[in-house]
């Protein structure tokens, strides 16, 4: 998780810990999963409160089920997995009636500081509003592999755990979305401000 | 878009979802809807002392439950700084100046036993509505004997405590549905409580959907649930949106037990 510290290991021992019947642990391993989960989610759909309201189905799935979890290092892997199943039903459910919405997660955010300091920030702005037009055309499965990618800095053997398939499909719905979005001419133009030839 | 700047580029588009961070009320709601973890069985029991262990275990939590319902959140409800109790405490001297809810019009349709006589005065003594909903609204008045008492609207019941003490140490008190199964047109139950003054808001949560959140509420609130959604808890924040009190629908230390199969 970006800027997140916390080792597999010390999850795994949370998990353990939970299982031991400690609630300090039950409010820590939800916390954790509604984190995961509404930041993927919110990547996805356009308002934080459905965000919110999937980020919360999931944490509550991922405490029922935590039984289930054989490894308790793979408590990540397991919220992604469950988050996915859960953003594609809101996203189907949903589908038509905000069609036109922008992501929340890209839209511009004025007093935010948003990227490495060497990269300019008009441009970052500028790009996420033209990615988020862009973004919304591309398949939901497309758009879970980027946001998994680029929200949570997962490798393709994670988001192909997540999504439920193979590494190659991974590698082609992350390579199909890219691709898309650099035949945007706007975000082709913005490209040029990062360095790009 | 191409090579490195592709990376850069994405990235910092999805910066803002990098950040995002749930509420504590949001995660608050998630620990309401999933049951607290039980630690496991060492050793294998018999069935007599198995069925011994599990009558014991359910009797201690149902003790347990109205005063400390979830354990995991409790150092964010031990932050509330005041109570029902203080709430009411000077309405039951007869000081109504910073008692919350106003006084009652002619347009409340208050229950015709509040006008009856008792020793020369009326029955119902400086009422007061303390909270309203969809018809339905939650009174509040002095007894004869001084006692605080408190009509959940038409449905029938009203619940009296001997003293502002009485009511409950905690932010929240949930007194119930009221006994007679009272439901609108829409199938939604009303739902009666009482919060401290620092309780702005209250919300209901379920084992299904979305919670009811009903904001600016002042020492009590009126929330329409719907049974078939499963009502499962009322959360009580304050102005920070803080979780301040907390507390099982269908257990109320009051006595009232919400069967919400029945409505």
């Amino acid at each position: 998780m970006h800027g997140d510290s916390t080792t597999p290991q010390t999850i795994g021992a949370e998990v353990r810990r939970y299982r031991d019947g400690d609630s300090g642990a039950a409010e820590a391993l939800a916390a954790r999963a509604a984190r995961l989960s509404l930041r993927t989610a919110a990547a996805l759909l356009s308002s934080r409160d459905e965000a919110s309201d999937v980020s919360q189905d999931v944490a509550v799935d991922v405490l029922r089920s935590l039984a289930k979890l054989r490894d308790p290092e793979a408590f990540d892997a397991w919220v992604h997995r469950i988050t996915v199943r859960h953003a594609l039903r809101r996203v189907k459910r949903r589908r038509g009636r905000h069609a036109a919405e922008t992501p929340l997660a890209l839209l511009p955010e004025a007093a935010e500081p948003v990227a490495p300091g060497e990269i300019d920030r008009d441009a970052v702005l500028a790009a996420r509003q033209a990615l988020a037009d862009a973004f919304a055309s591309l398949p939901p499965k497309q758009r879970l592999a980027l946001a998994l990618r680029y929200v949570h800095d997962l490798p393709d053997a994670e988001i192909a755990a997540a999504l439920g398939c193979r590494v190659g499909t991974v590698h082609a719905l992350l390579s199909r979305g890219r691709g898309t979005l650099r035949h945007d001419p706007q975000l082709a133009e913005l490209a040029l401000a990062f360095g790009g030839n | 878009m191409s090579g490195t700047n592709d990376h850069d580029l994405l990235r910092a588009a999805f910066a803002p979802a990098r950040t995002l961070e749930p509420s504590p009320v949001e995660v608050a709601r998630v620990m309401a809807r999933v049951p607290a973890p039980r630690r496991p069985r060492r050793f294998p029991m018999a069935g007599n002392r198995r069925r011994f262990a599990a009558t014991a275990l359910a009797a201690l939590l149902a003790l347990c439950a109205g005063v400390y319902a979830v354990p995991a959140t409790r150092a964010a409800i031990e932050g509330a700084a005041d109570s029902v109790a203080d709430a009411f405490r000077g309405y039951q001297r007869g000081d109504t100046k910073d008692t919350p809810g106003r006084p009652l019009t002619g347009r409340d349709r208050a229950p015709e036993y509040f006008g009856d006589r008792y020793d020369g005065r009326r029955f119902a003594r400086q009422p007061r509505v303390l909270a309203a909903a969809g018809g339905y609204r939650l009174f509040a008045y002095r007894s004869p004997s001084g006692s605080l008492s408190f009509d959940l609207g038409d449905t029938g019941v009203g619940m009296g405590f001997p003293s502002a003490d009485a009511i409950g140490p905690g932010a929240l008190v949930v007194l119930g549905a009221g006994a007679m199964r009272h439901a609108d047109a829409e199938g939604h139950v009303p739902l009666f409580g009482l919060v401290a003054d620092s309780v702005s808001e209250v919300e209901l949560v379920y084992d299904a959907g979305p919670p009811l959140r009903r904001a600016g509420v002042e020492g009590g609130f009126v929330l329409l649930a719907s049974p078939a959604r499963g009502p499962r808890e009322v959360l009580a924040l304050d102005a920070a949106g803080r979780v301040v009190g907390r507390q099982l629908v269908d257990d109320s230390p009051h006595g009232l037990r919400i069967d919400w199969g029945r409505y």
